[in-house]
Formats: C-alpha cells, structure tokens, sequence
C-alpha cells in the first residue's frame, strides 16, 4: 500500500495542469523524469557495447583513420571498416515551432506540451549518458542543437526549447531532409509535431529518415479541444497557419468533424507504420507519463527492434 | 385585406403571426451578427468537414427553419380563428328586406288594436336580432327596407343592443306607398352579396324576405322571375328564408291559405282631357273587388275637399274579382277667372292671358269600406283636371290668310267650331307656329299644310305624346313626302302612308252623274258605334247626295296598318266601279261560292226557300252591272233581309226573313263570309283616319277641310275636293261631325272613357317636363297637397316638398323640369314664372303658368291581397352545395338554417397538426444540434478507466510494433 501511495505521488509530478504551473523549463523536466522513474523498478536498459558490422571499399573523403591496414597488407586494397556506434545513443528531437502549435492554453499549449517532452526525454538520455541533439523547425530551420552527451549539453538544450518560439508555417519535409541529411550517424529521431501539414510531404520525410537507418519516432500532439471539438454558439474560426476562415455553428459540424479528424488520424497512423515509424497519438491533457512510456518501451521492446530492421531490410 | 376576412375571424391576430413568422429568420440574421472568434489550426478539418456537410447542414437549417415558423403561423392560425378558406364560418350574413309596399298596411284587429302586416314585419326583425344574438357565431344583421335597398335601415352584430336599436328605429318606420316588387330585393341582395367585401367573411349567408307573400307579387306573370331569382340566390350558396306575415298566419298544412277582402279605387278619370267651365262633364270611378265575395261600398267624390253630393251613390253587388266603373256627371267652374279674352287682341297676348289663368279641381274619389281588415290606403283616388272657359282649338292653315276667305280650310273649320260653345279656335299660320305655346291646346288642326320645320315637327311629337290630338286635313298644298316621313320617322306623326298623287279630277259631267243619278252614298261608316260617326249613321243612305269629288288616295294598307289596332278607319269611301275584268271575276267567284252554300234544298229551311231564290236573283244580277254598289247592296239586303208579312189582297204568304237563317248556328259561317265579302266590295279609301299616339292621338282626313283650293291652279285642279262644307244638300253634316269629332279629340287617352291622363301618375314615378325656354323664366315654385283620405285611421296630412331638378341652363331651347318621385299620393302644383316678352307686361310675382299633377298609388297592383301558393315559394335546392328556401311563419325556428356550420378552427385535426408541427421541430432541432445535450464521453479519444490514459476508439492498428 505504501508503495502504491508512493506511485500515486510521484505520478502527480507528470500531471500536466501540475507542470503548466511551472514556468522554468528544466524544473518541468526534472520533475516529469525524477517523478517517472522513481515510480520505476531498476532500469533494465543501461549499458551498450560498439560491435564491428563490417567492410567497405574505401573512397575519397572518408577518414583515413578508419582504414583496415591488415586487409590493405592482405589485398593491397584499401578498405574501411565500419562499426556499430561507438558511443552511447544518439538521439536527436525535433521539434515543430509553426505557428499551429501555439493553440490552446497558453500556459500549456501544443508547443508547451511539444518542449516539455523533449526536455523531458533529453533529462532522461542525458541521464543515460546518451547523445542528443535538437532541431526546431517552422517553415525552417529554427535552432540546431548538435548532440552531445555531456551533462552540460542538457542545460543547452533546455535553453534552446524556451527560446525556440512558434513562427510560421510548417515545412516538414525540409525539415526531414534537413535532419536527414546533417545527423551523421544512425541515430533515434523523434519527432514533436501537431502534424497538421501535408502528408505525402511527412511521409516522404519520415521515409527519408529511414532510408538512412534512423529509428524514428512520432509524437502527434495535438489539443484536445482539436479532438473533441467542444465549441458551442456561432464561432468565427480563423487559420493560425491559413488565410482561411469559417463562420460556423460548431455542434452542427461537430460529428464531420470527428469523421474527419478520425480519418486523418487513421490516415497517419498508418502512413507511419507502413513506413516504420513508431508513432504516438498525444493530447495535451495526457500526461508526460504516455510519452516517458512509449519511449522506453520503444528502446528495450526488442519485436520493436526487429519490425524495424526488417522494415529496414525490405 | 378582404382576403384576410374571408379567410379569418381575427384578421390582425393573422397579420401578428404573420409577422411573427419571421422571427426564426430574425434571429438568425442576428445570430450571424453575433460571433465569438477563434483562431484555429487545423482549418483544414474544418473546411472539409464544412464542406462534407454543406448540402445536408443546409437542408436541415431549412426544414427546421421552415417548421418554426409554420409552428408559429399554425399558432397564430388557430388565435386568429382560421375558417378554412372561407367554406365555411364561424357566423353569418344575415340581409333582412323589410317589405314596405303599401299592401304592407294590410290592417287586421288584433285584440281591439289595429295592426298591419308592416307591424308583424317589424316584430319578426326584432325577434330574429335577438334570437341570431343568442345563436353559436357571430352574426351580422343588415335592414334593408325594400323601398331604399341602396343602404341599409340598420345594420351590426346580432344580439340584444341590435334588437333595442331596432326596437327604437325599426319602430317608427311605416309603409311607403309605392308598389314595390319583393324579386326587385333578392336581385338587389345577390348583387350586394357578389358586390360587398364582407360577403366573403362568410358563407353562412341568408336572406331574410319578410313579405305579405302575395299572389301579385310572386306568382302570375312574376313567377317565373321570381323562381329564377331564387335560384339565382340558393344557387351561390345563400339561403332564402320567406317570412310570411300576412293575417291570418299561413297554416303549415295548406297550400293557398286565405287573405283578406279588399276593395279598391283602380281608376279616376275624366271624359276630356280639358273640362269646359259650365258643361256637365262625366267621370269614372273604377272599383274593384278583390275579395272572395260581393262587396257593396259607397262612392263619395269631393271637389276641391269638399264632397259633392251629387256624385255620391251606392254601389251594388260587385262580384269577386271583377271592377265595377261608377259614372258621375259634374258641373265644374273656375277658380281663377282671369281677363276676357278677346279675338282682336294679339295672338300672343291671348296665349298669355290663358295660361296665367289656368284654373285646375282637384276631385277626390274615395269609398267606404266597411271591413275591419284589408288596406284602407287604396279606397281613395285623386284626379286634378283643367277648368277653361273655352276649349282653345289650334288651327293652321298652310294656305295662310288665304284659308280664312270663304270657302278656305280654317274659314269652315272656324265655323264649324264657332257655332259650338265649348270651343274656341284659333287660327294661326305655319310662321305662327313657331311662337304658340302648344301646351294651351288641346286639339291642334293642321289644314292642308305642306310642311313644317323640323323643330315644330318635334313640339308636335312631344305635345301629342303627352297627350293632346293632332288632325291633318289633307290638300293641294299636301306633301306626301314630307307626311309619310312623319309616319316612318316620327312614330306616326300622321296616321297613313299617302298615295304619291291624289286622286285625278273628274270630268263635269261625271260630277253631275254623281250627284244626280249615283244612288250609292259617297262614304261609308265602318265602326256605326264611334262617337264621331254614330249621331250621323243612320242617315248613312242620305250621304249618296255628298259629293266628294277628289281625296287622296293612302298607299297600301299593309304598309301603314300592321293590324294592332293603332289605326281605326272612322269613314270610308266608297268602291264605286270594278277596277278591271279580273277583279269583277274574283269578286263573282267568291260570290257564287257563297251563294251554293245556300241551303236550297234543305227540307228543313224550306220556308227560307223564296227569299233565297230572291238573294240568289238580286246576286246573279248585280254581278252583271258594272257597280260594285250593286253586289254590295244585294250582299247587303240578303243579309239584313227581315222577311214580307202576308198580304192579304194578293193572298201572298208570310216569308220568314233570312235573317233569321243566318242566326242558325249551321249558317253563321256563311253569314259572317258574306260580310266579309260586303266590306270587300263597298269599302274603298280609307277618308278619316285616326291613330293612338302615345296619349294622345292623330287623326287625317284625305280630302279638304275646304271646298276652295288655294294654290291658285287653272282648270280641273283649281276645282274643289268636295263641296261638304257648302254647297250640298249634306253639308248639314259637316258641322255635325266637326263637333263630334272635336269631342273625340278632347277625349283623354285612347279615346275610351276611363284612361287617366298625363296629369295622373303613381308614386314614385318621376317624370320630366319640357317646356320651351322662350316662354319661361326657369322659376319654379311648388306646392304639395298630400291625400287626406277621411276614412284611414291614423292618417295625418302634411304638406311637403317633393324637389324639383331643374336644368342649368336651357339646352336646344328647352328647359327640362324632372319631378322627383312623389312618396304620398296627393297633388303637385307647379306655378311656372313667365319670361318677361318685349311689349307685354311685365309678370308680376303672383303671376306663373300652373300645372297640376295627382299622384295615386297603385291600387291595381298592392290592393289585390290574395296570397301566393306555397309550391311557388319552396322551390327545391338547385344542387348540392347551395343554399335553400324556407318559407316561415313569424317566429318560427329554422335553428338548423340560422346556425351556421363549424369553421376549420374548431376542427381536432387542426391541432393535431399543430402538436405534430410542434414535435417535428422539436425532433430536428436536436437533430440539428440546436438543442443543448451532454457530450461528456464522447470523441475520439476517451479516458481509460483504470490507467486513466486515452485510447484512440478507431479501428485496431499495428502501432510501431506495439499492441
């Protein structure tokens, strides 16, 4: 019972109308990642080891230092070998500031939720001495945070999501091809987006991501009243990214809405899976717990592992 | 608006929910005013989801819109009483035609009271006000009085302030006294009913006809008027409902129930339209029993008021349904004696003298009727007649002064007439016309005139039809062109159609043939009984010594006489030869057919026998000579034939005369085909002519009035037409049938005693007068003595005002005086101002020209009482769908026929509708989402209720590899 009651009050710290309160950014994060794990057992999944994969033909450019001399006084060819990563994970958030991630409770909006995360994760993989990085994007590149493991690096970062602001529209698919081109190395790539943007474009992005052995993962966050669509009496709802605007009665559009919602959401979560991409489905009102969750899940779930390297193969 | 009515008991509460109706569209435009803002982000699910939903949104905001405010006009509907289109209604019109005819004053004694069918009449509409006020709707009730349908006596909502209203007003109302036709209102209450807005409120409409229901009214030639008329009426949709309140009430099981006796003065007249001053003039009274039984009565007449004795007589025995005429002789005088008159005065100046004297009696007729029931207003009759020292006779000589020399038209005319006390000609030439004022003379003669100017013409038109008599005299001045287009233009002006040329001159010794040898008489009397011809007739054999040597000759008779007795040929000429062999051999066939119809061999009228062969021989032998004269005389002698007494010397028989065969009834037809055949052969040219003219009459004469031509031709034709008036052994006549004939044109009317004249008409008439502007100044002052009768209780005289309508101004030198219909009957008197003439004394302000008018009611018409059949009132519904016709006795119910049917307001099923409407808006504005309903749980993504996280409620996916 003790140990329950302590569960209950650890939990309180993931609560989301509790971390809107606070205004600091590392404060939300320590607190969501302390109170998350110390509801926690003994984490299964510290500790990983750099393995040689194997050999390729060397070309120009690439690091001389990485030269196989023993297959080189073998064959008198030049060959480099390639190893798994050679430090912890490297993980890199990315972050969507456009300017539809501004709805809702200012206090604790899409955007809100959207940094809370990631500052929570990056506690949590700095902690694991993992790597990590950060990219905020809008209808560019925002902010560029290279990953480093350093505990220092994590205070960086935190500065880097409170200065990160919602701007413009979104290009997610620059910014795909943005992340998929800089991060060097295979890495984890996760994803804070309303995705209230074109979906062939996420989709080619997420592919893009892929295609270059990433893990990728999604967190779709969205307000709940972009879900339920409570409104009532005559409204005037004007675009936040789009000239658009329509004057409505919201409870008659209510139930198409939901039809269409429901089949955007369908439409993404399947686009993600085909492509490989674990995706998660956030509502601000959810608490940091479901996020906290899905990734560990993601890191230690080893049929997650293998559905990805399978995708990776076909 | 009228819409509305027809359609709603409340009109403006229509108009409010009319108004009301666009509230949902009100608010709605003030809702798309008022809007909260908010920026949104993914627009994009909301524009799809607007888009999906446009089409259905739409429709669905247009049905409930819709039913809102069908809701609300539903409402306002049943608030404002909705009648369904007007099949129906929630009251009734009610039009209540009072009949006011003077057979209203149809007095019984109703418990020592005197009480008229007008009172019964007045009592049924105050009933019926109170008893529509207390029947379910709303009525309306509009009096009518059947004398004024034009607006009505009273008019508003039935209940018990309209019966005290009517109680007040309808209380003092009496019955007019003209003859009024109860149809008339029915036709006036359809009219008013198409007409009037209001009829389309309701079609709950009756027509209430309270009536005395008499046979003169709706049956007889009425009935089939008036059965079209009320079907007319029940045919769109109204009812008729007939109240009969005659005395004694109609019981419910008789066809023609009895009504009451009356006795009537139909008729007073005068023998001449102009009384002599002096001469025993004779009157007629008509009295007519239109009761189921003799009647005896008194006549009394009062003169001037005061009653005459010597006109007063009893009257015996008259048979139900028949007149009887009562004759009196009067000895009337002047009451305005004026200045002698004078024959060398100025024309003109007599003129003025007469008519600034003319003096005028009122005679009153009236009768006793001793029964307490019946109508007293019609047992007293008025007649005004004009008193003169002379009659004024105009004579125009179209020769001039010449026709005053010896021998000349007016001189023998005005010898004529002189020789007479009564008359007084007076001689004036075609020019003269122009200034005489016609009106003064009764009796016009136009002496061998050739022409007049058309404007005389039209005086001569308008005098005769008013009354006077105008005689032609034919001459050698006579235009048949110009008199046979006053027949064919001026309605019979002149009485024939005249031959182009007259009759050729004849020969010296032809003359002396005529005069000496010529057995047969000149001309020959038709009619033995007319007045002009009857004091001469039975010296019609002495006419064979007249010599009438030239007439004019009338065209065909079919031409000038259509045989509807306008024309009566007073004297005849003679048929003196057989034309030509076919002619004597078409008079000698139809001879001979007759003769072998003689019962020759009849055994049993052998004693006719000898005086037969005698006619036969008579026949057989005139058919030889070449005299008409002769076939007329032994057609002549065979049928007058009185048969030989028995002579004793020559031992001759007795025979019996052929008279008395022809009385047989086997010979009749042989007798009468024998006359015929007589006129045939011994009437020639008509030679005095009359004809009926309006009220007056024209008479001609084809030959001279003269014995002198005067248009001054040599040889034959300077000779005389006729030596009548001088000369001949019969010119004892000329004067004889002058003054017969005088007579007879001062006769008023047709000429028969009895016809009243232009100064009697009925009340309510209006008439015009036309008098000429040059005479008259256009004053006219007015005086009316209403009738006293003696014997109507209750009758109280007033004198009054009838208005005269005077013209402006003169128009074609006329004035026009319309007289307005006079509601009494009484006397009018108009005193006309004279116009100032040049060289004459100025008319002083007593001075004007009187006439006088009587005015009767129509006893004829209102005193016949019986009662109409049943059958002729209760005519059966044309079809379905129209109304009906009751006949009702004073008081009676007919509550099913007063009330009216339920309207669409009072139907279930209208709120059934309503409370359907109701639900209906109700169910879709939920639909719709415009109703407020809980939405806690639902969406997408719902709490789980253990872990207290969300899941997507969507179909199950593979996420990433995880379950």
């Amino acid at each position: 019972m003790a140990r329950e009651k302590r569960n209950d009050d650890s939990r309180r710290f993931l609560d989301p109308a509790v971390l809107s309160r606070l205004v600091r950014l590392d404060l939300r994060a320590r607190q969501a990642v302390e109170g998350y794990l110390i509801g926690l057992h003994a984490s299964p999944f510290f500790g990983h080891s750099v393995e040689f994969v194997q050999h390729r033909e060397y070309s120009p450019g690439d690091d001389i230092r990485h030269l196989d001399w023993k297959v080189w006084s073998k064959s008198d060819r030049f060959y480099i070998k390639q190893f798994e990563a050679e430090t912890n994970l490297r993980s890199t958030l990315l972050v969507d500031c456009s300017a539809s991630m501004s709805y809702g409770n200012p206090a604790w909006n899409k955007r809100e939720y959207a940094s809370t995360a990631a500052a929570c994760l990056a506690h949590l993989l700095v902690g694991q001495h993992d790597s990590v990085g950060m990219m905020a994007h809008d209808s560019d590149m925002r902010l560029v945070v290279p990953a480093q493991s350093s505990s220092r690096h994590l205070e960086v970062l935190l500065s880097a999501l409170e200065m990160a602001r919602p701007g413009n529209t979104s290009n997610i698919l620059g910014l795909l091809r943005r992340a998929a081109e800089t991060i060097p190395q295979r890495g984890l790539v996760v994803l804070f987006s309303d995705l209230l943007v074109d979906r062939s474009a996420l989709f080619q992005g997420l592919r893009m991501l892929r295609q270059r052995r990433h893990d990728v993962l999604v967190f779709h966050v969205l307000d709940a009243e972009e879900i339920d669509f409570d409104f009532r009496g005559t409204t005037r709802f004007e675009g936040m990214e789009q000239p658009d605007h329509l004057l409505c009665d919201p409870q008659a559009l209510r139930d198409a809405y939901h039809e269409v919602v429901s089949e955007y959401l369908l439409e993404v979560r399947r686009g993600c899976t085909k492509i490989g991409a674990d995706y998660l489905l956030v509502r601000t009102d959810d608490s940091l717990a479901v996020v906290l969750n899905k990734y560990l899940s993601f890191r230690g779930d080893p049929r997650a592992a293998r559905a990805r390297s399978g995708q990776e193969k076909g | 608006m009228e819409i509305l009515f027809s359609l709603f008991l409340h009109p403006v509460a229509a108009v409010i929910g009319g108004l009301l109706a666009t509230l949902p569209i009100i608010i709605h435009l003030i809702r798309r005013t008022q809007y909260k803002k908010q920026p949104w982000a993914a627009m994009e699910f909301l524009l799809a989801a607007q888009k999906r939903m446009r089409k259905r949104m739409v429709l669905e905001e247009w049905i409930l819109l819709a039913l809102r405010i069908l809701v609300i006009l539903l409402v306002a509907f049943l608030l404002s009483r909705w009648l369904g289109g007007g099949a129906a209604g929630v009251g009734g019109e009610h039009f209540v035609i009072l009949d006011d005819s003077i057979s209203m004053a149809d007095a019984r004694n109703d418990r020592g009271t005197r009480k008229t069918a007008f009172d019964s009449a007045m009592e049924e509409g105050i009933r019926l006000a109170r008893k529509l006020g207390a029947t379910r709707g709303i009525h309306h009730l509009h009096f009518f009085l059947l004398s004024s349908m034009n607006e009505p006596v009273l008019e508003g909502r039935a209940g018990e302030d309209l019966a005290r209203q009517a109680e007040l007003k309808l209380a003092r109302l009496k019955p007019s006294y003209y003859s009024l036709d109860p149809t008339k209102g029915i036709a006036a209450a359809v009219d008013k009913w198409a007409a009037s807005p209001d009829a389309l409120v309701s079609s709950h409409k009756i027509l209430h006809l309270i009536t005395d229901c008499r046979d003169a009214d709706f049956g007889g030639q009425r009935q089939e008027e008036s059965r079209r008329l009320m079907t007319r009426l029940v045919g769109s949709g109204a009812s008729l409902r007939i109240v009969d309140v005659s005395d004694p009430e109609r019981p419910n099981g008789s066809a023609i129930p009895i009504g009451h006796d009356n006795l009537s003065i139909t008729g007073l007249s005068c023998e001449s339209r102009i009384v002599v001053e002096g001469a025993a003039t004779e009157f007629v009274a008509t009295i007519k029993n239109f009761g189921s039984s003799p009647r005896r009565t008194f006549f009394h007449a009062r003169r001037d008021g005061v009653e005459d004795f010597s006109a007063t007589q009893p009257v015996d025995e008259i048979p139900p349904g028949q007149e009887v005429k009562v004759r009196f002789t009067l000895v009337l005088g002047r009451n305005n004696l004026g200045p002698k008159i004078s024959s060398g005065d100025d024309p003109m100046k007599r003129d003025r003298e007469r008519l600034l004297h003319r003096s005028w009696v009122r005679l009153t007729g009236e009768i006793d009727d001793q029964t307490t029931t019946g109508l007293a207003e019609d047992n007293v009759r008025d007649l005004v007649v004009e008193v003169v020292h002379k009659v004024p006779v105009l004579v125009v000589d179209g020769a001039g002064r010449s026709g005053m020399m010896p021998g000349g038209d007016s001189f023998h005319i005005d010898a004529a007439l002189s020789a007479l006390r009564d008359f007084d000609p007076e001689i004036r030439t075609v020019e003269e016309l122009s200034k005489t004022r016609l009106e003064l003379y009764p009796i016009v003669f136009m002496l061998n005139v050739g022409e007049l100017p058309p404007g005389e013409v039209d005086r001569l038109l308008n005098h005769v039809s008013e009354g006077a008599s105008l005689s032609w005299f034919v001459g050698d001045r006579t235009r048949p062109a110009f008199v046979n287009g006053l027949f064919q233009d001026k309605n019979g002006l002149f009485p024939v159609l005249l031959a182009p040329k007259p009759a050729d001159p004849i020969s010296p010794q032809e003359k002396l043939d005529a005069r000496l040898l010529d057995e047969q008489p000149k001309i020959l009397f038709p009619d033995p009984t007319h007045p002009v011809v009857a004091g001469v007739y039975p010296n019609r054999l002495d006419f064979r010594f007249l010599p009438v040597d030239r007439h004019w000759p009338a065209q065909a008779r079919f031409l000038w006489d259509k045989g509807n007795g306008l024309v009566k040929d007073i004297i005849l000429l003679a048929n003196k030869r057989w034309k030509d062999d076919r002619q004597r051999a078409a008079f000698r066939d139809k001879a001979l057919a007759l003769v072998a119809t003689f019962p020759l061999s009849n055994p049993a009228e052998a004693m006719f026998r000898t005086g037969l062969d005698s006619a036969i021989r008579d026949i057989r032998e005139a058919l030889l000579s070449q005299s008409q004269f002769q076939l007329a005389r032994a057609l002549e002698k065979t049928l007058e034939d009185g048969g030989e007494l028995a002579d004793q010397k020559t031992n001759r028989p007795a025979r019996p005369g052929l008279r008395q065969l022809w009385s047989k009834p086997p010979f009749v037809a042989t007798a009468q085909a024998m006359g015929e055949l007589l006129r045939e052969v011994q009437f020639g040219d008509p030679l005095w002519v009359e004809r009926a003219l309006g009220r007056g009459k024209v008479f001609a004469s084809m030959t001279m009035a003269g014995t002198k031509t005067t248009l001054g031709a040599v040889g034959a034709e300077a000779e005389g037409w006729n030596e009548w008036g001088s000369g001949s052994p019969m010119s004892w006549s000329y004067a004889a049938l002058m003054k017969e004939l005088v007579r007879h044109l001062l006769k008023s009317g047709g000429g028969d005693i009895g016809s009243e004249t232009k100064s009697t008409d009925l009340v309510g008439n209006t008439f015009e007068l036309v008098r000429d502007a040059s005479f008259l100044s256009g004053g006219v002052h007015e005086r009316f003595d209403p009738q006293s009768p003696t014997k109507v209780p209750g009758f109280v005289p007033e004198s009054q005002r009838i208005g005269i309508n005077f013209a402006d101004a003169p128009v074609g030198g006329k004035i026009r005086i319309r007289v307005a219909p006079s509601p009494t009957p009484g006397v009018l008197y108009l005193k006309m101002s004279p116009a100032v003439v040049p060289g004459q004394p100025i008319p002083g302000p007593e001075d004007g020209e009187l006439e006088a008018f009587a005015f009767n009611l129509d006893a004829n018409h209102e005193g016949d009482l019986r009662r109409v059949r049943r059958d002729l009132l209760e005519i059966p519904p044309p079809g379905p769908g129209t109304g009906r016709v009751v006949l009702s006795r004073p008081g009676d119910g007919h509550d099913s026929m007063l009330e009216p049917p339920r309207d669409t307001s009072e139907s279930w099923w209208i709120y059934l509708v309503v409370f359907g409407v109701l639900i209906g808006e109700q169910a879709m504005a939920v639909f719709c989402s415009h109703h407020q309903r809980t939405i806690k749980g639902e969406g997408l993504v719902k709490k789980s209720p253990t872990k207290g996280t969300r899941v997507i409620p969507l179909e199950p996916v593979t996420l990433g590899g995880l379950p």
